[in-house]
């Protein structure tokens, strides 16, 4: 009796963990993303940054099923090309990024045959003398034989995009000039697989582009922002997911949880990655406990600690910063640009010393001349 | 006013058939007198994927045609490219990996049909 009840409770749970939200920020990023995609105007790496729990690898899955939906003829037709490479980047464990283990990993996700045994042809004047590099000798970081290897899947493989995930894993280097390594690295594999990137991570990756100048030009970023209940809009949307969701809740919800929406927005946030994650553990927990409906305790004792949230807070307000034109900066590159001159000599004038206090020069010391 | 969808996810996710396992590198010269060798392409195919000839016909082409350990290096190139039951029997293996459905119309197997 008492297995069969668990087992249900696992069923519900599960059943609940599959649902998926596809809301309104979602579809205009995935929209974005779909015509940068579709028509691309360079060998672009595309960065998709938003704060964690928001929903970005819910995002890629449902990019990946529109993808596949529209190359699905091709995909039959042709067996040997791919509708896309997607890896998720893991976060090296000796603190340095290992561009073999990436190489190694790209491979796989691609099924690529053979991949222990790649060599590297060097083309020299007589067959005879190739020089063949395996992959298990050269240096431990970096593999020329699997980055060639890579290069030609790639190129027959004909992935739309390639999609890393956790991409902020990129900028684990140990020392700053490595830093502008990586992106060049990433940005030559673009030019020359003429695969577009789409690099999808949390906000550490924004400052990780605006280093290089020539990067910059190349990068295109979409913002995957939170709910920001400030904006009225955003307010109803975050209202309706919440309703949407307590909707596919297994059993009944208290009618007094949606008049404490401030409470589950101040724990969520304004992201709907980590209000289902809640919603789950609550639901978790009134199920063990034979509850017959969600209440407001069970929330509470499930949510996510105060300082959690503020850490998550102070992330994401700094992420949104670097996406705010802010005017004083517009200003600082119109002066440099030669543009706003005008503005400069103004605001020159309008600082205004206070009554009584000199210029700062120096004053005449000594006076032995005199005498 | 909301255009949220929820949606329940089913867990088989993408349907499209099976890849081919090597790239479908398409055979030279197809439908003129000119048309590639199979020997030929073996070497591109194997150069394509960065491994060695080799490496190619012991790790791959062998244990696919179930042929014996020495059996593979007594085969000379004419008994590849001339025609009969090995040419076909690799050429199978090459389509089953590869495709390409090209690849059956090497010289000699044109020839046969």
């Amino acid at each position: 009796m008492l297995y069969t009840g668990k087992q249900t409770l696992e069923e519900k749970l599960n059943k609940f963990k599959r649902v998926k939200i596809i809301h309104p920020k979602m579809n205009q990023v995935m929209s974005e993303l779909k015509s940068l995609i579709e028509k691309p105007s360079g060998n672009e790496i595309i960065m998709v940054l938003g704060p964690s729990g928001v929903g970005k690898s819910t995002l890629i899955e449902e990019f990946k099923k529109e993808i596949i939906n529209n190359l699905f003829d091709e995909l039959e037709k042709d067996r040997s090309i791919i509708p896309f490479v997607s890896i998720e980047l893991i976060s090296p464990d000796s603190g340095v990024f290992n561009w073999k283990d990436f190489y190694v990993r790209v491979l796989r996700a691609m099924e690529e045959p053979l991949i222990e045994k790649k060599v590297i042809y060097e083309n020299n004047s007589e067959p005879k003398k190739r020089d063949k590099i395996s992959v298990g000798q050269g240096h431990y970081l970096t593999s020329p034989a699997l980055r060639r290897s890579l290069e030609n899947a790639f190129y027959y493989r004909k992935p739309k995009v390639f999609i890393v995930d956790e991409a902020q894993h990129f900028i684990k280097v140990p020392s700053a000039r490595k830093y502008l390594d990586q992106l060049d690295s990433l940005k030559s594999l673009s030019n020359l697989t003429k695969v577009p990137q789409l690099l999808v991570g949390t906000y550490e990756l924004k400052n990780f582009v605006n280093l290089n100048g020539q990067l910059a030009r190349r990068t295109f970023e979409i913002h995957f922002p939170r709910y920001d209940i400030s904006n009225e809009q955003d307010f109803i949307n975050y209202l309706g997911v919440i309703k949407g969701l307590f909707e596919y809740l297994p059993i009944e919800t208290s009618p007094s949880l949606l008049e404490n929406w401030d409470y589950l927005y101040e724990r969520t946030v304004g992201c709907v990655g980590i209000l289902k994650d809640w919603l789950t553990r609550a639901l978790r927990l009134a199920l063990e406990n034979n509850e017959k409906s969600l209440k407001m305790q069970h929330l509470r004792n499930t949510a996510l600690p105060i300082n959690k949230v503020s850490k998550l807070v102070d992330e994401l307000s700094q992420g949104e910063a670097c996406f705010i034109e802010n005017s004083d900066r517009i200003l600082e590159v119109r002066i440099k640009l030669g543009l706003d001159n005008e503005n400069v000599n103004q605001k020159g004038n309008s600082k205004k010393k206070n009554v009584g206090i000199r210029n700062p020069k120096r004053d005449k010391v000594g006076g032995m001349k005199n005498e | 006013m909301n255009d949220t969808k929820i949606l329940e996810e089913e867990q088989a996710a993408y349907s499209f058939s099976k890849r081919s396992e090597f790239y479908a590198l398409e055979p030279l010269g197809v439908y003129t007198p000119l048309i590639e060798s199979m020997t030929s392409y073996i070497c591109r195919l194997a150069f394509a994927h960065n491994i060695t000839v080799k490496t190619f016909i012991r790790d791959i082409i062998r244990p696919n045609m179930k042929l014996l350990e020495n059996e593979v290096g007594r085969v000379s190139a004419l008994k590849i490219n001339v025609g009969g039951e090995y040419s076909k029997k690799l050429a199978k293996v090459l389509y089953t990996l590869t495709g390409r459905i090209e690849i059956f119309r090497a010289p000699v197997l044109v020839a046969e049909c």
